[in-house]
């Protein structure tokens, strides 16, 4: 399971980046974490000739504040994700989320835009970056472009980022207040690619009813599925267990998932509508967040 | 028949001293067998593999192949006979030649086709890559149901039909018992195909010799029957061929006895080539074909009492061997026979014992080889014949168990049962779980809708395998006069150098269960020297260790066989050492004692000489030995157990294995009702294993041998399409259990009455396998008993119980909020 | 620049410079065991999943089997053979040793080098945090108990310690 034959660039700056991918249009695949990446090498199931190592690049190592929204460059880590504090007080979806990624190791390695880029629909970043609205910088040597989380995914393992591009940074909307999230998955081992997974952002009015609420589930399609009529179900209404069970119902039906080894078809619509309902029931209770997620350690 | 004051004695055995093994491991220093230095010149193999479940070779182009960069050669099947290779030879009577290397059809996805020879791994893969096969795809057999049937495409064309093996064996009368029973209760269960996943991977170093002098290295776990095996296949004599087996092993379980095919391989390889050759299997090598345990389909019948008594059973056995019957296959047929009854009293059976082959990888040992099979069936059928008549699961297995007063004990098929309380090892574990409350625990929490289950298996734990037990392949017209097999011989070598220290030699080709410690230990009491200060010397080397073709580290015989070995070797030493203080201090024989490594005139501690001094004698000063004596001090001795001394019988009955504990394991486990996650609420695990030789070592053996139970019973499972395409070709999707899948155990032994062992002089049984062979009974009957469902096959993953639990409910499950 | 397929390595590892040439393709684990000699990195599954191959890189544990040689150019590697410099990686080996936390030995070194990284971040995390962090290092013969146990008695005899 040796890496295929492969041509080595690093560079140290982000337009010299851009310019190589634009002369090996095609022939360069770029270098993240390369945790989805050399798996795939070392099974020869991809044999790009160029490997184009970005990990040089501080000016994608960063966190801004743009106000309404954190810039997070594509660089960060899994485990920044987890740990940093700006990430886990404007953004605490994704510290959220980011706890159930593979493993330590991965998480040490693993970035964010890595992890978006490889658009696999069971992954926890693409659900919560869907879940946000977030918005995807893309970058070529050419032109800018922002595309919106729902324009980004555009199949199983298949994103908007097209060879001679790199996505950069991700602007992640912060959370409004008086918002609760909950998330939970099922995986057939703790690491483990998500079966199903669903992700809650609830924001309530000062009576109490929900302003807006936002779900997606993971595991479903052939890129995370964002519930919209559930979520209209529940905007302008109070969050009572009828309503959950009737998202719920309602999320299960709207779902059109495919078996494979790990769980059936059936099953997997079957983890939708009970994942649905306790990642609500959390929000009633207002955890923040799901149970197994203790942050006096993180 | 044996007996021994040695162990009851003891300073070091019977303590968890730290082990030897780990100052090395715990500081990158172990050696294992990708760590082994090469000669010059050795070049790096991979192995084209086949994409095809069945197809026919056609042309082999290798051109493109040979311009690649650093490439020496490719090795093709045709080259492999060309230069002499001879079908391994297999225990199952059937023309069905199998050979290391496809040479006509590939039968399973990941057979090797051809062989990569170049000057670095990466090379040789990139080269593989360039080959280009013609495939004449054939239709696939893949099923068990599919292989039995005579329509079905056949894999092997000289033997016509699927089946390699069919026997019937009968012992006592189970016609008689079926006719007078007042129960007659049937069932059918199916275990996976699960394969333990050694970390390390196999990884072979071959060098062909001017001559046919042949060396190879590899991480080979014994038994060393493949020695001649090997040899014969090479067509070598067996002195020609030197196997080395490196001191450390990462992991084996079994599944590295079956590497011996590709040692044939890489040294035809390197007969071909001309250089030494070096594999390391990767992992998509290692799950697609390595080796794995068989899956099973078991029908039980039992012949049931109205007081609950099981009478008679009547067992059809079909293992799916995969796609050829490679040696020691279909041992998972006959490895329990002495103990098919379990640690039950039933007299009669009636078994019919069936290896089919299909387009999958081939079988060969696994942990818990053709036991945990057995008691998965045994055990749920327990609990349905408990459920029948209305008794509790725990009861059934009381009203059957053996008592202890009948020990020693003679099962119908041959088994002796020297020894156990089993009885008691069941009340000790229902204690250690705290059944009773438990069963309170569980009506509460019904009370509450959530699903919560108890399960209980037991289990004779079979221990150092009689060679004598495949014969029984064979109808007993076959047999051939002067053919049987017979014992489990194990060896060790002691010496003692000028200075007083002691170095071991073993052969025993350890995989982590800390032989070189426990070794260490007996020595050291016989010796009355520190364990830390003996030097053992693990691996193997055939050419030059002490060894019989049963050596080898599988069928936990370590503890019966590999430490008894060591030692009365290291008691020989003792007894020449003995000698020649008698003659150095002039005091009759009898008058010398060994106490704390020197020997003394009793009573008098002034006259006395150490273990250096008298070693010194033994290698400087033979003018002061006795005048017969040989100078320097060494000792090798053999031991197998004396119950194997016997073979199989004119009736089919053989006595398996060595050594017979017995484990009795109760859990509780809470099924979420919503994603049907199964969590292990509580494991009590009680073994009899006799003397306990390491506390420490023990338990580890137990933690992980219930895990690979625990692995089957829910994660673990080699799936191939009805194309026979292998869908778990992946760690990602073989699922081995990590840490947060494991649970704690509450573990506990009965105590061990010295002198109790008839079969092994220090009272060591073997627990290397032990919860292996119950967990996934024990599981299983937990898991059903939460859902209230019948449960007849592994694993059980979430999506299976959600689909199992949805059947047999009207209407399908709902969160409990 | 223009790719290459030769790339020049220069990065502490164990606290020693190493400077080699090293293939473009070649994985950080196959540069430590064939280029250095550090045969104390295990390769399990060469996919990421096992991690016996995992090391240190600037501190954090990263799969070696998953990395590029070429990529540590500028960093500083810790491998099992360099842990005995770390306080927590010494006081690891030694709980090892006296919790029997090892058979085979083979995934140990990834273990030492995850847990030693864990364990210095987190001294005071749960039983429960440890098999957490543990749960990307599988282990065939342990069954993972006494691991836990050995790095729970170290982190609070270190804890009793100070």
């Amino acid at each position: 399971m040796k890496f295929p034959p492969i041509r080595y660039l690093r560079p140290s700056a982000l337009p010299q980046a851009l310019d190589d991918l634009k002369q090996h249009d095609g022939s360069i695949k770029v270098l993240a974490g390369g945790q989805s990446l050399f798996p795939l090498m070392a099974m020869r199931l991809t044999e790009p000739e160029i490997i184009l190592d970005i990990n040089a690049l501080d000016e994608l190592k960063e966190i801004r504040d743009m106000g309404d929204c954190l810039a997070i460059g594509a660089l960060i880590r899994h485990q920044q994700l987890i740990e940093d504090v700006t990430i886990q007080q404007q953004t605490p979806v994704l510290s959220l989320v980011a706890r159930h990624i593979g493993h330590l190791a991965i998480r040490c390695r693993g970035t964010i835009g890595g992890s978006l880029v490889h658009s696999d629909p069971s992954a926890e970043l693409p659900l919560a970056i869907c879940a946000l609205d977030g918005e995807l910088i893309v970058q070529s040597a050419d032109e800018t472009k922002v595309v919106p989380a729902e324009e980004f995914f555009l199949s199983y393992l298949t994103s908007a980022v097209a060879a001679n591009e790199m996505l950069t940074t991700i602007r992640v909307p912060k959370m409004a207040n008086q918002t609760k999230i909950a998330f939970d998955e099922v995986a057939s081992r703790a690491g483990d690619f998500a079966l199903v997974s669903v992700l809650a952002i609830v924001t309530f009015r000062d009576d109490g009813a929900i302003q807006r609420a936002r779900l997606a589930i993971g595991g479903v399609s052939d890129v995370p599925f964002r519930a919209r009529d559930a979520e209209l179900l529940m905007n302008d209404a109070a969050l009572t267990p009828e309503l959950v069970t009737r998202v719920a119902r309602t999320v299960s039906e709207a779902i059109e998932p495919v078996g494979d080894l790990h769980a059936s078809a059936d099953f997997r619509r079957h983890l939708a509508r009970v994942l649905t309902g306790r990642v609500l029931n959390k929000v009633i209770a207002g955890a923040k967040g799901d149970l197994s997620w203790n942050p006096s350690v993180w | 028949m044996v007996t021994t004051s040695a162990t009851e004695n003891s300073q070091w055995t019977g303590t968890s001293v730290p082990r030897k093994e780990d100052i090395r491991l715990l500081s990158g220093q172990g050696q294992f067998m990708a760590d082994v230095a090469t000669r010059a010149g050795t070049r790096q193999a991979a192995i084209l593999r086949s994409p095809h479940a069945h197809a026919r070779i056609g042309a082999i182009n290798v051109d493109a192949a040979l311009k690649c960069r650093g490439v020496l050669a490719v090795v093709t099947g045709n080259d492999i006979l060309a230069a002499g290779a001879r079908p391994l030879a297999v225990a199952a009577p059937v023309p069905a030649d199998y050979y290391p290397i496809a040479t006509d059809k590939v039968r399973y996805v990941g057979e090797p086709v051809a062989v990569v020879v170049a000057r670095t791994r990466a090379e040789a893969e990139d080269a593989a890559a360039k080959i280009v096969v013609q495939y004449l795809p054939l239709p696939p057999v893949v099923a068990i149901e599919d292989a039995l049937n005579p329509d079905s495409p056949v894999l092997h064309d000289t033997l016509g039909h699927n089946v390699a093996v069919n026997r019937r064996l009968r012992y006592g009368d189970p016609d008689q018992a079926f006719a007078a029973a007042d129960h007659v209760i049937a069932g059918r269960y199916w275990y996976p195909k699960v394969t333990s996943t050694p970390i390390e991977t196999y990884g072979v170093i071959a060098e062909w010799g001017e001559g046919g002098a042949v060396t190879i290295w590899a991480n080979f776990q014994g038994p060393f029957s493949m020695h001649p095996v090997m040899a014969r296949a090479l067509g070598i004599d067996q002195n020609q061929l030197r196997v080395i087996v490196p001191p450390d092993i990462g992991g084996a379980f079994g599944i590295k006895i079956s590497i011996y095919p590709y040692m044939v391989l890489m040294a035809l390889v390197a007969k071909c080539v001309g250089t030494p050759v070096r594999w390391i299997e990767d992992r998509l090598e290692a799950l697609a074909a390595s080796s794995s345990g068989t899956d099973r389909l078991t029908d039980l019948t039992a012949a049931v009492s109205d007081t609950g008594e099981v009478l008679a059973w009547r067992m059809r056995l079909v293992d799916n061997v995969g796609a050829y019957i490679r040696a020691p296959e279909p041992g998972c047929l006959f490895r329990a026979t002495g103990n098919l009854v379990s640690g039950y009293k039933t007299q009669h059976l009636d078994v019919e014992a069936i290896a089919v082959m299909t387009n999958k990888c081939p079988t060969g040992p696994n942990r818990g080889y053709g036991v945990s099979a057995l008691y998965f069936a045994m055990e749920r059928h327990m609990d349905k014949i408990a459920a029948q008549l209305g008794k509790d699961p725990a009861d059934i297995r009381r009203i059957n168990l053996i008592s202890a007063d009948r020990m020693p004990y003679r099962t119908p098929s041959g088994g002796y049962y020297d020894s156990g309380d089993y009885p008691a090892t069941l009340e000790r574990a229902l204690v250690r779980a705290g059944y009773d409350a438990l069963r309170q625990e569980q009506l509460s929490a019904r009370k509450e809708g959530r699903l919560f289950g108890i399960g209980i298996a037991v289990g004779v734990d079979p221990s150092v395998s009689n060679m004598g037990y495949i014969d029984i392949v064979e109808p007993k017209e076959n047999r051939q006069l002067h053919r049987s097999k017979s014992g489990a011989g194990q060896a060790a070598h002691v010496q003692v150098d000028a200075g007083g220290g002691v170095t071991i030699t073993l052969s025993t080709c350890a995989q982590g269960q800390g032989h070189e410690t426990v070794a260490s230990q007996v020595a050291a009491d016989v010796l009355g020297v520190h364990p830390k200060d003996i030097r053992v010397i693990g691996g193997m080397d055939s050419s030059t260790r002490d060894w019989t073709i049963a050596t080898g580290a599988y069928s936990s015989r370590f503890a019966a066989t590999g430490a008894v070995a060591t030692q009365q070797a290291a008691q020989t030493i003792q007894d020449k050492l003995l000698d020649i203080a008698s003659h150095v201090l002039e005091a009759d024989r009898a008058d010398i004692e060994w106490i704390k490594g020197t020997a003394q005139v009793k009573g008098v501690p002034s006259r006395a000489l150490s273990l250096r001094q008298l070693a010194g004698l033994a290698h400087w000063d033979v003018a002061s030995l006795p005048s017969e004596m040989e100078p320097g001090l060494s000792a090798q001795a053999y031991f197998t157990p004396p119950t194997l001394r016997e073979s199989l019988d004119q009736e089919d009955r053989v006595n398996s294995s060595g050594t017979y504990g017995f484990m009795a394991d109760v859990v509780a486990v809470e099924v979420d009702p919503g994603t049907f996650a199964v969590k292990v609420y509580r494991y009590a695990t009680v073994h009899d294993i006799g003397k306990v030789l390491n506390p420490a070592i023990v338990e580890g053996q137990i933690y992980g041998a219930t895990l690979h139970g625990i692995g089957a019973a829910l994660l673990e499972e080699m799936v191939y399409d009805d194309q026979g395409q292998l869908i778990t070709g992946t760690l990602m999707d073989y699922l081995v259990p990590s840490a947060t899948d494991a649970p704690s155990l509450i573990i506990d032994h009965m105590e061990y009455t010295p002198g109790s062992s008839l079969t092994t002089p220090l009272g060591a049984k073997g627990v290397g396998e032990s919860s292996t062979e119950t967990a996934p009974a024990a599981l299983a009957n937990a898991v059903a008993d939460a859902l209230g469902i019948d449960i007849n096959q592994l694993p059980m993953t979430p999506s299976r119980l959600f689909d199992w639990y949805r059947k047999t409910e009207p209407t399908s499950p709902q969160e409990v909020q | 620049m223009e790719p290459i397929s030769l790339v020049m390595v220069d990065v502490l590892v164990n606290g020693h410079r190493e400077q080699h040439q090293v293939q473009a393709r070649q994985s950080l684990a196959d540069f430590l065991r064939d280029q250095l000699g550090l045969l104390g990195t295990h390769i399990g599954c060469e996919h990421g999943v096992c991690g016996a191959c995992t090391v240190l890189i600037d501190g954090e544990p990263v799969r070696s089997c998953l990395s590029l040689a070429a990529s540590v150019s500028g960093h500083e590697v810790v491998t099992i053979e360099g842990l005995k410099d770390l306080p927590w990686g010494q006081r690891l080996q030694k709980a090892f040793l006296e919790h029997h936390a090892l058979q085979c030995g083979f995934c140990t070194p990834g273990i030492l080098t995850t847990m030693t990284y864990f364990a210095t971040r987190h001294p005071k995390a749960t039983e429960a945090d440890f098999r957490d962090a543990l749960s990307g290092n599988l282990c065939r013969c342990t069954g993972y108990q006494s691991i836990v146990t050995a790095v729970v008695s170290a982190v609070s005899s270190e804890h009793n310690d100070a």
